[in-house]
């Protein structure tokens, strides 16, 4: 693996796991302040396609 | 029109799988009643959504970059880990042990998920894929 394949794998794990990680923290937050457990599933989701729009923008739009 | 790789694969995978499933899923019945039956049901539709989103990505993903190929294949890996994760949680908590056989779940889950597998190793066996020739040295 050349150097930018791992720097491009970095990125992305690193956009994988920040979007889940950030929009589960701010569903969990609403879920605990309005004592519902649904927003942490609907921020799950939302990490996971904000994640999936930066990894199209960063590496698949440019590419195609 | 010859069908693609995926569609070969995935025709190639279903039947084995299906067949394991079924079978499974009688045998559940059979020792554990009702609830072997539903469990062996829930395994057989989860192993087939996502094979069948594996089978998808790599569709989509045919004539894309290397770099964007490994970024599909780790969101789609991501995402049905979650997925995973979020169904099994809602089977601990919201189904009772009465209604869905965890054992019979888990047992018929990794014999359909071996099956699909062998199903689709056998048709990519059987694949007549083009390979592009080495040009001649001059």
């Amino acid at each position: 693996m050349s150097s930018s394949e791992e720097g491009a794998f970095w990125t992305i794990l690193s956009y994988l796991i920040a979007g889940l990680i950030l929009w589960c923290g701010i569903g969990l937050l609403v879920d605990h302040f309005l004592k519902t457990t649904f927003f942490v599933l609907i921020g799950m989701a939302i990490g996971l396609g904000s994640s999936l729009y930066l990894i199209w923008v960063r590496f698949i739009r440019i590419v195609k | 029109m010859a069908d693609s790789v995926e569609v070969n694969l995935g025709k190639g995978a279903v039947y084995p799988a299906l067949v394991v499933g079924v079978i499974g899923s009688v045998i559940a019945l059979l020792i554990k009643g009702k609830s072997g039956l539903i469990a062996g049901g829930f395994a057989l539709l989860i192993v087939f959504i996502f094979f069948i989103i594996h089978l998808i990505i790599s569709k989509i993903s045919n004539n894309l970059d290397p770099i964007a190929v490994m970024g599909l294949a780790l969101f789609s890996y991501f995402s049905k880990v979650l997925i995973l994760g979020v169904f099994l949680l809602v089977i601990v908590n919201k189904i009772s042990i009465e209604n869905l056989d965890r054992p019979s779940f888990g047992a018929i889950a990794i014999a359909v998920t071996v099956a699909w597998l062998g199903g689709e190793v056998r048709a990519f066996l059987k694949l007549k894929l083009h390979m592009p020739l080495p040009k001649k040295e001059k």
